[in-house]
C-alpha cells in the first residue's frame, strides 16, 4: 500500500488546505514528515490558505495594513480557533476578547462595487457571541475595558427587549448605563469633557458603552414611532455597521476627507429632566434613582458638514500618531426636525486621530449667538463607519456648572451618524 | 521525462480538428485518444505544441499504468469541451476548486487508487483533477484523530515517546 507521502508535497499541502485547522494539527502529529510539512514549510501557503478559507477576511486588505505586510498566519489562525474553544468550554476570557476585537478591527472595509459583500470576520464574531455565553455575564460585571469596547460595538444588537418588558439583564444594563451617563463626575476637564481617558489619550469604552446603551434603549421605547431611517445603523444592522467605509457615500468622498466629514448627518441627543439631573447628582447617585419606568427625552437633529481645511504643517504632521490622517477642520449647520426649529445653528469642529489610534470628533455649536455647547465623541468601528460617532454634549462654559470648574452643568449623550442625502426627505413624524 | 518514440503520422487519422494521440502507459499499453479530450492536461498540450513546432507527431510515454491512465482519460472525457477555470492557463488561479458532484463519485475509490490518480494528475498538470483529489483526501481525514489518520493515510508513527507528548499546537482542542 502506498502512503500519503507518495504525493508531491505541494499536492499534500493543497489537500490540507481543505481541512479544518484542527484536522491539520491532528495530522501534524501522525509522523515526523507530517510535522515538518505543517510547521517547517518555507512559505506561508498552507496557513494563509487555511486562514482565508476558514473563512476570515484578508487582513492584508484591512484599513492601515499594507498589501505587502507580513502576517503570522498560523499564529493568528490558532488564536482565533483557540478563542472558539474558550467561548465553548471556558478559559482565559482576555484571550477570547482580544481575538474578537482584533477580528472586528480587521473586518474587510467596504469597497466600490463590493458594497454588499458581508464580512466573514463579523459573521464569525456574531456566531460566537450568539452560540456562547460570552455576553451573558451580569451587567454589573465590569471585567475590563475590552468587554465594554466589544459591547459598544454591538449596541445591544444581540440583546433584544423593550422597556419594562425587556429581560432583567437588559433592564439592568439600562439602569447601570443611565447612572453612568447622568453622573456629572464622569465629565471631567482632564478628560477634555469627552468619553476619554486622562488627557484624552485614549477612549474610555465603559463610558461610550453606557451612552450607546442609553440611546439604544430610548429609541426602542419609541418603536415604530421613530422611523428606521432615523435610527443609528448599529441598532438596525448590528456589527456590520462598524466596518470601515460602511457609511453612505464615503467610498466617493474627496481624497483629503479621510474621515468622511462632508455630507449630511443625523444626530440623536437624549436628556433627562434638568431637575432630575440635579436631584440625582445632589442625592448621592442612588442606584435606584432611574427606575425601569423612567423616561428621557430624545431629539433628532440634522447636520450638513463640509471640510474647511486639513492640517499640512510638517512640524505638526511629524508628531501625529498617523501622519496619513492629519487633523481636519470642518464647519456646517445643524437644526432640529421640530416645526418650531426654523433656524440653522453654526457648527465648527475637528476630527483627528487619538494617541491610541481611535478617531475623535470635537465640535461646538452656537445657540442664539451666545449659548455654546461642545461635543466630544469617538468613532465606533473603522474609519467612515456607518455606526458613526458616540459621545457627550456638554455646556461649553463648563465653569458655570461647578464653582471649581471641574464639571459641566449640563451634559447629554449623543449619537451622530451619516445620512443618505435622500434620508432627510423622509417624513419625520410630528 | 518519458522517452519519445516516433510514430508514422499517417497512422493517425485526422477527424476535423480533433486529431488522435498515442499514449503509452508504463505497462506498455498503447492507448489512442482524441487530442481535444486530453487538452485539459497542460503536459500533453505542451507536448502537442512541440509536435507542431517540429511537424512530427510522437507517442507520449507516461510513467503510470494503463489502469490509472484510463481513469484519467475517463475524467477528461467526461469534461470534454467543458470550461473549468482551474485548467485555464490564462486565468488567475481560483482560490479554491469548487465541489463537483461527479468528481466526488468518480474519486470514491480506495486510498491507493486515489494516490495514484493524484500522482498522474499532477504529472499531467490537470489542475482541476488535482484539486478534486486534494478535496477527496481532505474528506477522508476530516474530523479524524491522529491515530485514525495514520490508518487512513498509511503513515507510520516515527516520533519518539517524548516528542509525542510535547504537543506543539494549540489547535487540537
Amino acid at each position: 500500500m502506498s502512503s500519503f507521502f507518495v504525493m508531491p508535497s505541494e499536492v499534500a499541502e493543497h489537500s490540507l488546505t481543505f481541512c479544518h485547522p484542527r484536522d491539520v494539527a491532528a495530522f501534524s502529529q501522525t509522523c515526523r514528515r507530517a510535522h515538518a510539512l505543517i510547521y517547517k514549510a518555507t512559505d506561508q501557503y498552507l496557513w494563509r490558505s487555511l486562514f482565508l478559507r476558514y473563512p476570515f477576511d484578508d487582513p492584508r486588505k484591512a484599513v492601515g495594513a499594507s498589501p505587502t505586510s507580513e502576517f503570522d498566519w498560523s499564529g493568528k489562525l490558532k488564536r482565533r480557533v483557540f478563542a472558539e474553544t474558550i467561548a465553548r468550554q471556558g478559559g482565559d476570557r482576555h484571550e477570547l476578547l482580544d481575538a474578537l476585537l482584533e477580528c472586528i478591527e480587521e473586518a474587510a472595509p467596504l469597497s466600490l462595487g463590493r458594497e454588499h459583500e458581508h464580512s466573514h470576520n463579523i459573521s464569525w464574531v456574531e456566531e460566537i457571541l450568539i452560540e456562547s455565553d460570552t455576553l451573558a455575564l451580569e451587567p454589573e460585571f465590569t471585567e475590563s475595558e475590552k468587554l465594554a469596547r466589544l459591547r459598544a460595538h454591538l449596541a445591544l444588537s444581540l440583546e433584544p427587549g423593550v422597556g419594562t418588558a425587556a429581560p432583567e439583564r437588559v433592564k439592568a444594563f439600562r439602569r447601570i448605563s443611565r447612572i453612568f451617563v447622568y453622573d456629572l463626575r464622569n465629565y471631567l476637564a482632564e478628560c477634555q469633557w469627552g468619553p476619554f481617558t486622562a488627557r484624552a489619550e485614549g477612549v474610555y469604552w465603559a463610558h461610550v458603552n453606557a451612552i450607546v446603551n442609553v440611546i439604544t434603549m430610548n429609541l426602542r421605547d419609541f418603536g415604530i414611532q421613530w422611523p428606521r431611517d432615523f435610527k443609528p445603523p448599529l441598532s438596525v444592522y448590528g456589527l456590520q455597521a462598524t466596518r470601515a467605509y460602511s457609511a453612505p457615500d464615503t467610498l466617493k468622498r474627496s481624497p483629503l476627507d479621510w474621515a468622511g466629514v462632508e455630507g449630511y448627518w443625523m444626530r440623536i441627543v437624549c436628556f433627562c429632566d434638568y431637575r432630575d439631573l440635579i436631584r440625582f447628582n445632589a442625592s448621592g447617585w442612588r442606584a435606584g434613582f432611574f427606575d425601569d419606568e423612567y423616561e428621557e427625552a430624545s431629539r433628532l437633529l440634522r447636520l450638513n458638514l463640509r471640510l474647511v481645511s486639513v492640517e499640512t504643517d510638517p512640524e505638526v504632521l511629524a508628531k501625529l500618531p498617523d501622519p496619513t490622517r492629519p487633523p481636519i477642520t470642518f464647519g456646517g449647520t445643524m437644526r432640529g426636525f421640530n416645526a418650531e426649529e426654523q433656524l440653522d445653528r453654526a457648527v465648527r469642529g475637528t476630527v483627528r486621530v487619538m494617541p491610541d489610534g481611535n478617531i475623535r470628533w470635537s465640535f461646538t455649536s452656537i445657540y442664539d449667538s451666545h449659548d455654546q455647547w461642545s461635543s466630544e465623541g469617538v468613532q465606533i468601528g473603522g474609519v467612515c463607519s456607518a455606526a458613526g460617532v458616540v459621545g457627550a454634549w456638554t455646556g461649553a462654559y463648563h465653569e458655570h456648572g461647578d464653582p471649581a470648574g471641574k464639571h459641566p452643568c449640563r451634559y447629554r449623550p449623543f449619537w451622530l451618524f451619516k445620512a443618505n442625502e435622500a434620508t432627510p426627505k423622509a417624513s419625520w413624524p410630528e | 521525462m518519458p522517452t519519445i518514440v516516433s510514430v508514422d503520422d499517417s497512422t493517425v487519422p485526422g477527424e476535423g480538428s480533433s486529431r488522435l494521440l498515442l499514449l503509452v502507459s508504463s505497462d506498455n499499453k498503447h492507448i489512442v485518444v482524441e487530442e481535444d479530450i486530453m487538452s485539459r492536461s497542460r503536459f500533453i498540450s505542451k507536448q502537442v505544441e512541440g509536435f507542431e513546432a517540429t511537424s512530427q507527431r510522437h507517442a507520449i510515454l507516461l510513467p503510470f499504468s494503463s489502469f490509472v491512465l484510463n481513469k484519467v482519460i475517463e475524467y477528461c472525457s467526461h469534461y470534454r469541451g467543458y470550461y473549468l477555470l482551474e485548467d485555464d492557463p490564462d486565468a488567475a488561479p481560483p482560490g479554491r476548486s469548487p465541489v463537483r458532484e461527479w468528481d466526488q463519485e468518480f474519486l470514491d475509490v480506495d486510498r491507493n487508487m486515489l494516490l495514484r490518480i493524484i500522482k498522474a494528475a499532477h504529472y499531467l498538470e490537470i489542475k482541476s483533477l488535482v484539486g478534486s483529489c486534494a478535496r477527496a483526501i481532505a474528506d477522508m481525514i476530516r474530523g479524524k484523530t491522529t491515530e485514525e489518520m495514520r490508518e487512513i493515510l498509511g503513515v507510520e508513527n516515527d516520533f519518539t515517546p517524548e516528542e509525542e507528548h510535547s504537543p506543539s499546537s494549540k489547535c487540537t482542542g
